[in-house]
């Protein structure tokens, strides 16, 4: 049995500042063993990989989210510190931590670093990026640093695998883990005082003296009574008789430790680090020069938008047809292989239409999220919200829900998903409410329909055409509904404290493939596992509201008529009349609930045509000529088809997002909110739009 | 003690607040430069210091000088003066001095993300619509909200 067989280690931890290349590091370690999930209770995601070392060790990789600092400002790095003091369950405490630093930016990355060494765990410190740190003249001397910080260090370029077994050997030879002391000191008193108040901690909550520090460090520098949920009374007070010494002695506890430590990172930089920086501009100021530029900044910014939305509408549509292909392909297969009844009519009708239209939109996610990929890892992402930040702030959001929200547009599953980003929790929340406010693809077939069928083609001043113009207004509706709702939420629901902009903007890099695409099948499979079962229980449940009671009639649209959805449609009538809607369009209403485009099937349905096409002419004629039976009148006018529109426009008529937003959110609460409100949005703009109408003197 | 700082106004380093001691050129010169506001006494800030001429900001407007006439204004400059970060110059170095009271977390962050006193930072360029700005210090590069910025005081 070789020596290497007896390590104590485990469990590895990689930790490392946002854009320190962790996640490119991780993904070379473990290559394709990795599993992502949730930690208990939060979204933050918890990516787990397996290392295989020298004689069959195994180990668990556990890549932590990007962290500043373990005194938590965001949700991420609550998980990130909570994972290192081993308070998470179901995450085992790790035995070794791989500190993973941009070479390029040093000072500040030893930062986390130093906290770290802190709570005396076993530390790896990863020196990632090397190669741009040479190219950019700025000499490390390895040893002195090692020396200084007392930990083993590795060179690694993780992209291009170097420095990547060294790693391995070094993780090999720690067999028993060896930790370094705490490095910076504050002045004698803060000192005397802070070791009093750890002893105090040490003993009350039973941990070890350089954990209670790091919690003692953490008490004195606060000075909102927020963070002090965890301690006792004894402990806060005596914390605040040492808050008003120091301050009676003109320390500001709150910035003390944070200066002291920054103050020992410059001694170990002048030590160790030798800056050739010439004032020349480096390769990402020049981009920047340009990307930036008052003018050139929003052309750019707007071209790549547009050339993602392009290649989202017409490179996705082959794979999505290829898709839309297989699953009728299927649907045919089965119904010729299930005996004609009931079950089949479930299985063709119910599951497979219901969850084969949201396996369509799979090649959109998946194209969205490689080009999000580019633009995140690439560094631009931060160069957008630092362009679009002041006209997001003017609705009380962060410049990082620009991208998110205009990905909506294609579909707001993904756009949902990509909020992500964005670190503050009520923001996120606000940003995610308002999506599907945006009109996606889904609701096109319907714009589609009845515009084609009311708007006649006439010229606006000779060029605009009028299905066009009512076409972007649709657009337009849900951008400014979507705005304005979400200054609304954050003037009133969602009120926070004054929002924090502080953001890094990284140097320019080339992404690597594997990472994005990685990372946009985990999205694909998250989509497909979560949205998926939902998709499928609700899908039977409407299959079957709109099979029985009358399973047995021939004509589908007296089916239709008398199943419960559509008693359903004729029992809500009186609700939708004040929007002058009859209920035919009550029961395309219902019908939808689950996805919009459902409306034009339904339709297609009711007004009896064996092709429910959107292009179908036969359709858009019977939908004109209709006569609603009880006032003789026609069941649809111009007026009337807009005022479908609007309401298309502002509901929440799509239980994909429904699902996802409950995936989001880790709870029911917000996508019912967000379905209650867009109802009440819906209903109040359309009646309002009818009766404006009315007034006008449209019928 | 005065002559220990004096220097002539094309030395000093651009951002600096300056004051003036006394103007050596020939009197038209001397007296067309007083006009212009660039009399005894008076403070003026250095905003540029190119090769062949600087610009300066005297009684609120800017001016060019070239460097020879320059060469000729001996000045003190003001020191330890506390400036908001948001006055600085574009890439002219300061050191941070002093944050202002603000929210506490508002700060901590501040500061863990590196802004502590006598960190140097530069303001590099400000957002197409003015707002956020991009600022650099411990070499790398930042973005923040002018309304952030504000609470950040500087020295040159």
């Amino acid at each position: 049995m070789s020596l290497s067989t007896l390590s104590k280690i485990k469990t590895v931890a990689i930790i490392g500042n946002p854009n320190c290349g962790k996640s490119t590091l991780f993904n070379s370690l473990t290559g394709l063993k990795q599993k992502v999930a949730n930690y208990p209770g939060v979204t933050v995601e918890k990516k787990i990989g397996k290392l295989f070392l020298k004689d069959n060790i195994e180990i668990n990789l556990i890549d932590l989210p990007g962290s500043y600092s373990l005194f938590a400002n965001s949700p991420d790095e609550e998980i990130s510190s909570k994972v290192l003091l081993g308070l998470v369950d179901e995450t085992p405490k790790p035995d070794l931590v791989l500190c993973v630093i941009d070479a390029t930016n040093i000072e500040r990355n030893l930062y986390l670093l130093s906290q770290i060494i802190d709570l005396r765990l076993p530390v790896i410190l990863v020196l990632n990026m090397i190669d741009v740190a040479t190219q950019e003249n700025i000499k490390i001397n390895k040893n002195k640093l090692s020396a200084l910080l007392d930990l083993p260090i590795i060179e690694t370029v993780a992209p291009k695998y170097i420095g990547i077994e060294e790693l391995k050997n070094e993780i090999t030879k720690v067999i028993i883990p060896s930790t370094s002391l705490r490095k910076w000191y504050t002045s004698n008193e803060v000192e005397h005082n802070t070791q009093l108040l750890s002893k105090k901690i040490s003993i009350s909550k039973n941990i070890s003296f350089d954990i209670a520090h790091h919690y003692a460090v953490q008490l004195l520098s606060s000075t909102n009574s927020s963070t002090n949920g965890e301690f006792s009374k004894d402990l806060i007070s005596i914390a605040d008789k040492i808050k008003e010494k120091m301050s009676f002695l003109d320390i500001d506890l709150s910035s003390i430790f944070i200066e002291s430590r920054y103050h020992w990172i410059k001694s170990v930089c002048n030590e160790s680090i030798i800056f050739h920086r010439d004032d020349e501009l480096t390769f990402s100021d020049k981009i920047d020069k340009v990307l930036t530029h008052k003018y050139w900044g929003f052309i750019i910014f707007i071209s790549i938008l547009s050339l993602i939305f392009q290649s989202i509408f017409t490179w996705a549509v082959l794979p999505m047809n290829l898709i839309g292909g297989a699953i009728n392909l299927f649907s045919t297969f089965i119904e010729s292989s299930i005996p004609t009844g009931q079950l089949q009519q479930l299985i063709v009708n119910g599951i497979i239409a219901g969850v084969g239209a949201v396996v369509t939109f799979v090649p959109q996610i998946f194209l969205l999220f490689i080009f999000i990929g580019v633009l995140e890892d690439s560094g631009y992402m931060s160069r957008a919200a630092f362009i679009m930040d002041k006209l997001m702030s003017k609705v009380g959001l962060h410049g990082k829900s620009f991208i998110p929200m205009l990905s909506s547009f294609a579909c707001a599953i993904p756009g949902i998903m990509a909020t992500r980003t964005i670190e503050n929790k009520k923001d996120r929340l606000v940003t995610i409410l308002v999506i599907p406010l945006m009109s996606c693809s889904a609701r096109i077939p319907v714009y589609t329909l009845l515009i084609a069928a009311f708007i006649p083609q006439y010229f606006v001043f000779g060029i605009f055409s009028l299905p066009g113009l009512v076409m972007i207004s649709m657009y337009l509706l849900g951008l400014v509904a979507a705005l304005c709702m979400a200054w609304l939420f954050k003037k009133t629901l969602l009120r926070g404290n004054r929002q924090i902009f502080i953001m890094e903007l990284p140097p320019y890099k080339l992404p690597s493939v594997k990472t994005l695409f990685l990372h946009a099948w985990e999205r694909v499979k998250l989509f497909l596992k979560r949205a998926g079962t939902i998709i499928l229980g609700i899908s039977i449940v409407l299959w079957f509201f709109a099979t029985y009671p009358n399973v047995d009639e021939k004509d589908s649209s007296k089916r239709l008529k008398n199943s419960f959805i559509g008693q359903a449609g004729q029992l809500i009538e009186p609700l939708i009349k004040p929007l002058g809607f009859n209920w035919k369009i009550g029961v395309g209403l219902i019908t939808s609930l689950l996805q919009r485009e459902v409306f034009v099937s339904t339709m297609g349905v009711i007004y009896k045509v064996d092709d429910s096409d959107i292009s179908s002419q036969s359709l858009q004629e019977n939908i004109k000529n209709d006569i609603d039976e009880s006032s003789g009148n026609l069941s649809f006018t111009p007026l009337i088809a807009i005022c479908v529109m609007i309401y298309y426009v502002l509901a929440m008529q799509c239980f994909s997002t429904l699902a996802v937003v409950r995936r989001e959110t880790n709870s029911w609460k917000w996508p019912i909110f967000q379905f209650c409100y867009m109802t009440i949005l819906a209903y109040s703009v359309t009646f309002f739009a009818y009766r404006f109408g009315l007034f006008l003197g449209f019928t | 003690m005065k002559d220990a700082q004096t220097l002539s106004l094309s030395q000093v380093p651009s951002g600096t607040r300056v004051r003036i001691e006394s103007l050596t050129s020939d009197q038209n010169i001397c007296n067309r430069l007083r006009e212009l506001g660039f009399c005894e006494e008076a403070e003026i800030r250095c905003l540029t210091s190119g090769e062949s001429n600087i610009v300066c900001e005297v009684c609120n407007t800017r001016i060019v000088l070239n460097t020879e006439v320059a060469d000729k204004i001996l000045v003190t400059p003001i020191k330890q003066e506390l400036i908001p970060l948001l006055e600085l110059p574009l890439f002219t170095k300061a050191k941070v001095n002093k944050l202002l009271k603000i929210d506490p977390s508002l700060k901590a962050r501040l500061m863990e993300m590196g802004i502590t006193k006598g960190t140097e930072v530069e303001i590099i360029r400000f957002a197409p619509l003015g707002d956020p700005i991009e600022i650099t210090l411990r070499g790398y590069r930042l973005s923040l909200r002018k309304s952030e910025a504000e609470a950040i005081l500087v020295s040159l």
